[in-house]
């Protein structure tokens, strides 16, 4: 297993490197040149060459991606253009208040689905099952920002139940502030994932094991729970731990809206001000957390089908 | 011969939208003690709806057993509540598949698999039941089952895993037992084993036995009573040796034709006999003919064959047929 992880991971550093290349080609060649950006119109040819030489603009492209490289493997990205914090502080400290939103939303989503798709996987083809299903593809096609302003509006401001946005990094009045979005979060992804699962369980309720369980005189519940749920697994592992790793990027409009100081935040606001530097550090550090998720995903597999295992037995 | 298992009129029908199959149609057998009935007949014939019926397995919906009884020790299992039901499954009346391959859990050992159905049933220490596991391993003749219990179903070939599913169906020693293709799946020398194994269980427990193929080689070989499907209906039916030598019902010819055979002529050469075939294919059960449902396949089909369906009629002791032609 470790050499399966070492390889695998030797592995991603190819990957790592295109997505190096692709990123730097898109924001240095494709892009155009932040330096207008940042000195506004009225900039005169002498302050634009100063500051394309203070950024290292000006020296040919190799030398520059050579730096971008040197970058990526010290994770140290510099100042950001708009704020002047240290973009790897920036990073670090917004990790922590987008986990406090996205991974107990993430994992109530989950909770909730799983238990609804077990439902209705076993009430299949009647009324609880259809209202269910409409309910979900209902909850899908209502837009996120929908969702918010309908939250703040009457839940926070009429009703009061929740400060309208806020963050505060004490416990338990964190949780006071990020009950709202948690909420809105569970109800954006829940009719997904309710049918992402239900389709999941069902295909296995067809399997044959599922009769020869019945016939050995399980009952239904015992089915399901146990011999059902467990081959699901596979499908329900893929899905969480692809996408656990991902969770440390936050969710861009929620924090933005509720003015919740994580990546996803910040990663707009870096979007709104070209902040270049920042933007090219959340893209590289997404595609680490990416490649994360897959291997994390293969290793996964084996906790839960037998039949896959690292040492080929 | 005492009855262990009557099947009276049984009806099963599937609701498509086109309307209603009649997959089971008034369909009757039983099966006594230490007996083997083999159920023959072509793909769709019936045969496996009529015993998932008996188990009360069919998927609902869109299958429904629409009437007849299923009387195992006088108590018509139809009426039974589901927990009565789960009861008498893998506890009184057990059951094995045709496919071996898939029948098991993958994800569970061979020997969480057996335990489960013996905790269920009976009332032991988890010590017990994992002995019992193994003893049963050991029963179906597969070597050193201390350790092959604890291995995954896809660590086995398809024998193994048919033994798997034979040890965990006779695991709470059942009265009856339905085998639903047990050979279909697998190589010939292996289906020599297994129908060997379930001979030799059969005669050590004095099990019923129910065996669904449509392998008339098999049929030969195992059963003492023979009753052949067609279109849901039961169309032939008698002892097996009076059914191999004396069959009248003309899709039974059919299917004892359809054999290959392979003879040698007088000079010691092996001389090919060109296979027999029944023209045409099984009838749509939604668009079934008027009169016999075999009328249009049948080389003896006679104007009156297409005016009311036959009934079954005696021919014989204990042989009868769903043919009015004496051919």
């Amino acid at each position: 297993m470790t050499v399966y992880l070492l390889r695998k991971l030797l592995g991603t550093i190819p990957t790592i490197f295109g997505v190096a290349l692709i990123v730097f080609l898109l924001f240095h060649v494709v892009g155009g040149d932040p330096t207008y950006q940042m000195l506004g119109k009225y900039a005169t040819a002498e302050q634009v060459a100063e500051l394309r030489h203070q950024l290292g603009f000006d020296q040919p492209l190799h030398r520059q991606f050579v730096g971008f490289l040197r970058e990526i493997v010290t994770f140290d990205f510099g100042e950001s253009y708009a704020t002047k914090q240290k973009v790897s502080r920036m990073i670090l400290d917004g990790i922590v208040p987008s986990l406090s939103l996205t991974l107990p939303a993430f994992f109530l989503t989950t909770l909730i689905a799983v238990v609804i798709g077990l439902l209705v996987a076993y009430f299949r083809g009647r009324w609880i099952d259809r209202v269910t299903v409409l309910l979900c593809v209902l909850g899908m096609s209502v837009p996120v920002l929908a969702y918010i302003l309908f939250g703040q509006y009457f839940l926070a401001y009429r009703l009061q139940l929740f400060p309208i946005a806020g963050y505060d990094p004490e416990w338990p009045e964190r949780l006071v502030y990020l009950a709202l979005p948690i909420l809105i979060s569970v109800m954006v992804s829940v009719g997904f994932s309710v049918r992402f699962y239900r389709t999941a369980l069902i295909e296995e309720t067809s399997q044959d094991y599922v009769r020869t369980a019945r016939a050995k005189g399980l009952s239904e519940p015992r089915i399901y729970l146990k011999h059902v749920l467990k081959n699901s697994l596979v499908p329900i592992v893929t899905n969480v731990v692809m996408d656990l790793p991902l969770l440390v990027l936050g969710a861009f409009l929620l924090e933005k809206f509720f003015g919740i100081p994580g990546l996803g935040g910040i990663t707009i606001n870096a979007v709104h001000d070209s902040d270049f530097q920042v933007i090219k550090a959340m893209t590289i550090f997404q595609s680490f957390l990416f490649i994360l998720g897959n291997v994390l995903t293969d290793v996964a597999y084996t906790l839960v089908d037998p039949r896959v295992s690292f040492d080929g037995r | 011969m005492e009855k262990i298992l009557e099947v009276k009129h049984l009806r099963t029908s599937f609701f498509a939208e086109e309307g209603e199959i009649k997959a089971v149609d008034d369909v009757s057998f039983s099966v006594g003690k230490g007996q083997t009935l083999g159920i023959v007949g072509e793909s769709g014939c019936g045969k496996s709806v009529a015993n998932l019926s008996i188990m009360r397995l069919i998927p609902t919906p869109p299958g429904r057993i629409m009437g007849g009884e299923v009387l195992y020790k006088g108590r018509d299992l139809l009426k039974l509540d589901m927990s009565e039901m789960r009861h008498i499954r893998g506890n009184e009346i057990s059951m094995i598949f045709q496919e071996p391959m898939t029948s098991l859990n993958p994800v569970f050992t061979i020997g969480n698999q057996i335990c489960e159905a013996i905790a269920l049933h009976q009332d032991l220490p988890r010590k017990e039941v994992r002995n019992k596991a193994i003893e049963m391993l050991k029963l179906v003749g597969i070597s050193s089952p201390e350790k092959r219990v604890d291995d995954y179903p896809h660590q086995l070939s398809g024998g193994m895993r048919q033994r798997v599913m034979i040890a965990m169906a006779l695991s709470c020693s059942p009265q009856v037992l339905i085998a639903d293709e047990p050979t279909t799946a697998l190589d010939v020398t292996i289906q020599a084993q297994i129908l060997d194994l379930l001979m030799e269980l059969q005669a050590k427990v004095g099990l019923g036995l129910i065996l669904i193929t449509h392998d008339l080689g098999v049929v030969a070989e195992v059963a003492d009573e023979v009753i052949v499907m067609y279109a849901g209906r039961v169309v032939e039916q008698g002892p097996v040796r009076e059914i191999f030598a004396n069959p009248k019902m003309p899709y039974t010819r059919g299917l004892l034709n359809s054999i290959p055979v392979l003879r040698k002529d007088p000079t010691g050469r092996i001389k090919k006999k060109r296979l027999e075939t029944i023209p045409g294919i099984v009838p749509n059960l939604l668009h079934l003919p008027q009169g016999c449902r075999f009328q249009d396949r049948c080389t003896h089909a006679a104007p009156e064959c297409r005016q009311a369906e036959p009934e079954l009629r005696a021919v014989g002791p204990d042989h009868s047929i769903r043919c009015v032609r004496d051919v």
